[in-house]
């Protein structure tokens, strides 16, 4: 108990310095869910996008043409500025602007269709392929009803009513639900910063009982090295547990709905397991780590090393193959992949799939504390 | 100075673990994003061909007019729309399974559409599909209505005009990965700040037996500021400059044709890392550990905003809050970097850089003024 009691205090004295960061880290995940995306639904939806269309015509024409791209992507409203415009495309704010130059619609009426539209967009990618697919299919229709004898007026209605008739889609197997509800997201950024802040804060206290000092004053009494050891985790395991209980109080607060339900309960134990992993690999690093003042360094490597390789920023269907064979050996990917599995509802059809995911985390937890342990013996040995 | 400039770089360069992070870090990162997401814009935002199957249920002439469609079809660029191969609808429902197909086409008196969630490519299928039945429904209707006309539908469909013209707003690369990469850049010159503070905090009188030899010395506190951050500068745009060859001639990434102007913006990235660094060193009543986090989660803080983690942050801090672009160093950096691969003029990089140049003096006089006349009563 002598060396769980110390290692409270250490905690006690650097109490000011992790409450900064525990700050920090709660903004930081606060923010982080925020910039993720809304729920989709579960039936078949055309894919739409963010687009601008700057009407210079102002006709009955241009109207009806707004109306009907509007209605399968998204309007946005912009100024007409190049550079705001340009900024909203590099960010994916919007996928395309579309400016319906001037005398649109008189053109139309004299059966003429060619360069009404000046388009923007991203060349050769997915988003300009499907925004130009909309164009294309409102203007050839409409063209080709006018080639037919029909005045524009007529072929606009036609038109309308043409495109209004839908292709039928079923889904194969039971639809895997929706990826994306707002619990989902504060969980998975949640274990980026659980591993930062696990390290700030675990690994600096054991840092400090690696001092030369302290560590050979402890060597050279009757103390175990297992009693030591089991001392800092014990502490270790408090300070983690009480960053877990932290932020569930948060997620219970704001994300009430999403965290009191099977999958909510199935995400907690998730996060548990995480927090394992983070404490483990802080006790790691604790061990390893010879001076505080690397331990910010070796925080900031290790949890977005961990974060990017895992899938956290970037999500795990858009890596590449190669990278994702490299990710099942980091315990970040199976948290991620425990998380996708819990949102898109296959815990029903698959629960092994998810206890597989919990198992490989514990499998990492106990690596990383047998290393921990070893470099500690072999510290000790070397005086 | 030069005196000082010298063992001061003999210092800094014993500091093996400080100098090792600082500069490795960027490098290990910026792998990590190339192998992570550097292909992405080629993979997952490029059009490619649509891998996708056709179940035929029942052999007639409209089912096989349409596999040849889809065989056959082109976009505008010339290239193959999909890569249809024809199944069985067991051997289909695997494929969709194991995602090696989009959707497929299930051709029996009616063509649907099958799929297994949604998408851009799922939307391309369903979107040609209904293309294929609407014409179909134009050309019923049609010919009910006046049958004369069935030839000017046809020869409508083959002799489209082109319906816009496409224009570039910009000559540069639009893959909006290269946001991580130039937010790499400005978290590696925030990263300055750890050797600084270790260099200042050392400077304490009261911190260590050096800084208070060097508190009693007949040498204005000035010189030793500017001498360190000379120092702190020089081993910081080694690393920068180093980091920008490894990401541009060994990784290969596109970060723009006007490399020759990313020198004053890593010049004064660093020097503003550096900047913090000295004040937080410079905070006399702060231990070190406080003085460590807080450069942690201030350097974290500031490139979390600039679009790090999540490359969006940036542009949305821009819609809702531009004041706190203006003022993150971070993001200043970065935006400086974006403006010169995307727009032509340099006006909103000399806007940054000088926004840059003007928070590196207020900091550095700041701590200066910190610094300058400190006593303390006993040692």
């Amino acid at each position: 108990m002598q060396v769980f009691n110390a290692y409270l205090k250490i905690l006690w004295k650097r109490k000011n310095s992790i409450l900064i960061y525990t700050g920090i880290f709660l903004v930081l995940a606060f923010g982080l869910s925020k910039m993720g995306s809304s729920e989709m639904g579960g039936n078949f939806e055309n894919t739409s996008y963010p687009i601008t269309i700057f009407d210079q015509d102002q006709s009955e024409a241009s109207q009806q043409f707004i109306k009907y791209v509007g209605k399968n992507n998204e309007l946005k409203n912009y100024e007409d500025d190049k550079e705001l415009l340009t900024d909203q495309l590099f960010a994916r704010n919007i996928a395309c602007v579309i400016y319906i130059k001037k005398g649109f619609g008189q053109e139309l009426e004299k059966g003429n269709a060619k360069h009404l539209l000046e388009i923007t967009t991203l060349p050769g990618t997915v988003y300009s392929q499907s925004v130009i697919n909309y164009v294309n299919q409102y203007m050839s229709t409409l063209y080709a009803y006018q080639q037919t004898g029909m005045t524009l007026d007529e072929a606009m209605k036609a038109t309308q009513s043409t495109l209004k008739k839908e292709a039928e889609v079923t889904f194969s197997s039971q639809n895997q639900g929706s990826e994306g509800s707002p619990i989902y997201f504060f969980m998975r950024y949640l274990s980026y910063v659980l591993v930062s802040i696990s390290i700030l804060g675990i690994s600096a206290s054991i840092v400090t009982f690696n001092r030369k000092e302290v560590k050979d004053r402890i060597n050279v009494s009757s103390y175990p090295l297992f009693k030591r050891n089991l001392g800092l985790w014990g502490g270790s395991v408090l300070v983690e547990a009480g960053y877990i209980l932290l932020y569930l109080l948060i997620a219970a607060v704001f994300y009430r709905e999403g965290l009191f339900s099977q999958t909510g309960l199935l995400m907690i134990l998730n996060l548990v397991c995480f927090g394992i992993v983070a404490f483990s690999l802080s006790f790691l690093i604790g061990m390893i780590t010879q001076k505080e003042q690397s331990l910010g360094m070796s925080s900031t490597v290790a949890s977005l090393s961990l974060a990017f390789l895992g899938g956290v920023f970037v999500p795990l269907s858009i890596m590449g193959d190669g990278i994702k064979m490299v990710s099942h050996f980091v315990p970040t990917y199976w948290y991620i992949t425990a998380l996708e599995f819990l949102e898109k509802g296959a815990y029903a059809i698959k629960a092994e799939q998810y206890w597989v995911s919990i198992g490989m985390q514990l499998g990492f937890s106990a690596a990383f504390l047998a290393f921990g342990l070893a470099v500690s013996k072999k510290r000790r040995r070397a005086g | 100075m030069i005196h000082n400039f010298i063992y001061g770089l003999k210092g800094i360069l014993r500091e093996r673990q400080a100098v090792f992070w600082a500069a490795l870090f960027p490098f290990i990162l910026g792998t990590l994003f190339y192998v992570s997401f550097g292909d992405i814009y080629e993979r997952a935002e490029q059009y490619h061909e649509i891998p996708a199957a056709l179940v035929i249920e029942e052999e007639n002439q409209e089912n096989q007019a349409f596999e040849k469609l889809l065989q056959t079809v082109e976009d505008e660029k010339g290239t193959k729309m999909f890569r249809i191969s024809r199944m069985t609808k067991k051997e289909a429902e695997e494929a969709l399974k194991n995602e090696k197909i989009d959707g497929y086409y299930l051709a029996g008196k009616e063509i649907s559409l099958v799929l297994q969630e949604n998408g851009v490519n799922q939307t391309i299928l369903h979107m040609f599909l209904e293309r294929v039945q609407q014409q179909m429904s134009m050309v019923k209707e049609v010919s009910a209505r006046a049958p004369q006309n069935i030839s000017k539908l046809l020869s409508a469909w083959e002799n489209m005009p082109e319906f816009y013209t496409e224009v570039n707003q910009s000559q540069g690369n639009m893959d909006n990965m290269l946001q991580y990469f130039y937010a790499l850049i400005a978290m590696s010159c925030l990263f300055a700040s750890y050797l600084s503070l270790d260099r200042f905090s050392k400077l304490q009188a009261n911190a260590t037996a050096i800084g208070a030899r060097r508190g009693v010395a007949p040498i204005k506190k000035s010189v030793v500021v500017i001498s360190e951050f000379l120092v702190c500068l020089l081993i910081e745009c080694v690393i920068e400059c180093l980091l920008l060859v490894y990401l541009r001639n060994v990784l290969g990434i596109q970060l723009g044709s006007r490399i020759v102007y990313f020198i004053p913006v890593i010049l004064l990235g660093s020097s503003i890392g550096i900047a913090i660094g000295i004040l937080l060193g410079s905070a006399g009543s702060l231990t070190m550990p406080i003085r460590y986090g807080l450069n942690t989660s201030i350097t974290l803080l500031l490139s979390f905003l600039s679009g790090l983690m999540v490359n969006i942050v940036k542009q949305v801090i821009e819609d809702h809050l531009p004041i706190l672009n203006r003022i993150n160093p971070a993001t200043l950096i970065v935006d400086s970097l974006y403006s010169l691969n995307v727009y032509d003029s340099l006006e909103r990089y000399w806007r940054n850089l000088g926004i840059l140049a003007a928070m590196t003096v207020f900091i550095c006089a700041a701590s200066i003024l910190l610094t300058r006349r400190m006593k303390y009563a006993s040692l």
